[in-house]
């Protein structure tokens, strides 16, 4: 089991895409190394987004994944125009639109406070983009949509009476109303409940795949990131950390923020001290040995390792040796709090279904070498 | 501490009793100068001074405030400084308004070189004593012209309704969710039909409450008319002091009556945007 990065990049892909009059192409979305740095006076500057490239293919669903002020929702609001971009181009196709005014960019915004208008009703919300573009037929249209997101009964509703899914569903609605080639979403999921989130995900993501729009959808949740995204950027500190799909981030972390960030249960890190023996390479953990994949860390390296739980094998000769401080039974599998000797951190180790530990069991624990990430004790990069 | 309490009913502690009894206390110590005026507004000339409650009332005062000779009494038309009072607290709340609502916006949504010292500057003429300035303005108002006239009570009225408005209303804008106009942006809107189309009617509440707080506190300014107007432009702050006399017989009841008189139209106001005012002041956010 690996958490969701099993879900394969496409899944509700089965809906037919319906090519409906006026639907726009999906466009690609370039990055060119932009960068946001906020300057006031008499204050420090800030550099929000530190040297940013991306290209994002037509009809690509990315994440923006990453600690809040990580600049995730600085750069989707550059891509909106709602904030200025100190330099660097954003392209949408071939047009750079950086000097374009926020309403001539063509992209759709979910904010994530909704910013559904409190005076008019849900039918009234929708059809106001549409107004302030004379679009005609905007009735027609609002029905329309609202019948495919199902939330005809809403229409005469206003925001204060809607539930906090209801607004979600209608602030997606008023983003997706001018079939923008470009969707951007804003913790789309943020203020649902559990049940709700899971529902309104999987909703939003069959939308994407039946209109087709490029989106990029701004999260801390890296449950939601996985479960979403064809591609995810893990950000922080304003730079892009790794790029790639679910996969790739979980089964091949490119530095210890990553590792960190991703998966569920947190991966389990601690310090160790690479050991090579002619051409083999093992780490030292506390008097234990684990042996990993890389073969390019030097003799006597200080290093930071890292094992998922969900990887660990029990059962084994060698390994970690450790006891048993917690056991809990999730039923489908355990996950046992392991104290090793040498080793501050506690260690969470799961375990297969149907095993039953207490405290105080003596446990011993690895991982096969591809599952055991060594990263550089200081910087944090992946050594390979 | 079983009994099922109904909604609204509070539990009967000593504490409660006291606070109640602590609440009804306070308001007859706060209402009892508006009962002892009114007590005041209907004695007769000759039962003006007693103290007694035991009098013959009458609403002759009233009537007396308002005609010829009340007029003949103090040299002032009660009406006409009604209507002074009127035009002037109005004129000063409208102008204020037009340029007091932008000015809020702008400093509620931008941070700009000098807006916090410009926003404090404001303030600052709230607390500065008016008569302070009153005697430069008293040279500038006869010289130029702007003594005793509407345009320039509206003028230093703006003293009193400017800062006000602007410091009411940059809270509410401050409190609007900024998400709201960028949504209008994003849809095509120019930044002035978002601010028109979008943050304004949001803020109606907020205009309303400002509004009628300003004229209040126009309506009972006494020194600037006091000063900077003599017959055509008076309020009736300065006509109601008239019946105390100048060296000859001071009318208490007339000016009680008078003082009656002169608080109505603020409260009629008040009453008219009530609805307005409870949300405007108990809405500290706009919620979406």
């Amino acid at each position: 089991m690996s958490t969701a990065a099993t879900i394969p990049a496409g899944a509700g892909g089965h809906a037919t895409p319906r090519r409906g009059a006026g639907r726009t192409e999906p466009q690609a979305l370039t990055i060119r190394n932009v960068r946001k740095v906020y300057a006031s006076r008499g204050r420090e500057t800030f550099e929000a987004v530190k040297g940013m490239d991306m290209n994002i293919r037509p009809g690509e669903l990315i994440s923006l994944l990453g600690p809040s002020g990580c600049g995730k929702t600085t750069t989707l609001r550059m891509i909106a125009g709602l904030e200025t971009i100190t330099s660097g181009d954003i392209l949408i196709g071939d047009r750079r639109i950086n000097d374009l005014p926020p309403g001539k960019r063509n992209v759709g915004v979910g904010f994530e406070s909704y910013a559904l208008y409190p005076p008019l009703n849900v039918r009234e919300n929708l059809a106001y983009g549409l107004k302030a573009r004379k679009v005609a037929g905007a009735e027609a249209q609002v029905d329309d949509l609202a019948r495919r997101l199902e939330m005809t009964e809403l229409l005469d509703l206003r925001p204060a009476s809607l539930s906090s899914g209801q607004k979600q569903r209608v602030a997606l609605a008023r983003a997706l109303i001018r079939q923008p080639p470009v969707l951007l979403l804003d913790e789309p999921l943020g203020h649902l409940d559990a049940s709700a989130r899971q529902r309104v995900r999987r909703e939003l993501k069959l939308l994407q795949r039946e209109f087709g729009y490029t989106t990029i959808v701004v999260t801390h949740d890296q449950l939601e990131a996985l479960s979403l995204s064809d591609r995810i950027a893990v950000m922080n500190g304003g730079i892009i950390q790794q790029f790639g799909t679910p996969d790739e981030l979980f089964d091949d972390p490119a530095n210890q923020f990553v590792a960190d960030f991703v998966g569920e249960p947190g991966i389990n890190l601690f310090p160790g001290v690479v050991r090579r023996d002619g051409g083999r390479v093992t780490v030292r953990v506390g008097d234990d040995t684990l042996v990993p994949a890389a073969s390019t860390p030097a003799d006597g390296r200080k290093v930071v390792v890292g094992m998922r739980p969900p990887d660990c094998v029990t059962g084994v000769e060698r390994g970690l040796r450790g006891e048993v401080a917690v056991f809990e039974d999730l039923l489908e599998y355990g996950l046992a709090t392991v104290v090793v000797p040498g080793v501050d951190e506690r260690l969470v180790v799961q375990t297969p279904s149907g095993q039953a530990w207490s405290g105080g069991d003596a446990l011993t624990f690895t991982a096969p070498p591809e599952r055991v990430y060594l990263f550089d004790a200081e910087t944090g990069d992946r050594l390979r | 501490m079983a009994t099922e309490l109904k909604p609204g009913q509070k539990r009967l502690t000593p504490g409660a009793i006291f606070a109640d009894i602590a609440i009804v206390a306070w308001f007859v110590f706060a209402l009892f100068p508006i009962l002892w005026m009114l007590l005041l507004a209907l004695k007769n000339d000759a039962q003006q001074t007693s103290t007694y409650f035991a009098f013959s009332p009458t609403l002759e005062n009233f009537g007396t405030v308002l005609s010829q000779r009340g007029t003949d009494l103090t040299s002032v038309d009660f009406k006409s400084a009604i209507l002074m009072s009127i035009l002037n607290c109005g004129g000063a709340v409208l102008v204020s308004l037009l340029i007091g609502i932008p000015a809020a916006y702008a400093a509620g949504r931008y941070r700009f070189k000098g807006s916090e010292d410009l926003m404090f500057n404001m303030l600052s003429f709230r607390f500065a004593p008016e008569l302070m300035v009153i005697v430069p303005l008293f040279v500038i108002y006869t010289q130029i012209g702007l003594f005793d006239t509407v345009f320039g009570m509206i003028w230093v009225l703006q003293l009193v309704t400017m800062p006000l408005i602007v410091w009411i209303l940059r809270s509410y804008f401050e409190d609007m969710p900024e998400d709201l106009e960028q949504a209008a942006l994003l849809d095509g809107y120019t930044r002035r039909k978002a601010f028109t189309m979008v943050a304004l009617p949001l803020v109606r509440p907020g205009i309303a409450a400002a509004a009628l707080l300003s004229f209040i506190f126009a309506w009972n300014n006494y020194v600037f008319p006091l000063i900077l107007s003599d017959t055509a432009a008076s309020t009736v702050t300065v006509a109601i002091t008239k019946f105390l006399g100048g060296g000859g017989q001071a009318y208490y009841n007339l000016t009680a009556a008078a003082a009656l008189i002169g608080a109505l139209p603020p409260l009629v106001l008040a009453l008219t945007i009530q609805r307005y005012l409870v949300q405007g002041l108990s809405f500290g956010a706009v919620k979406g």
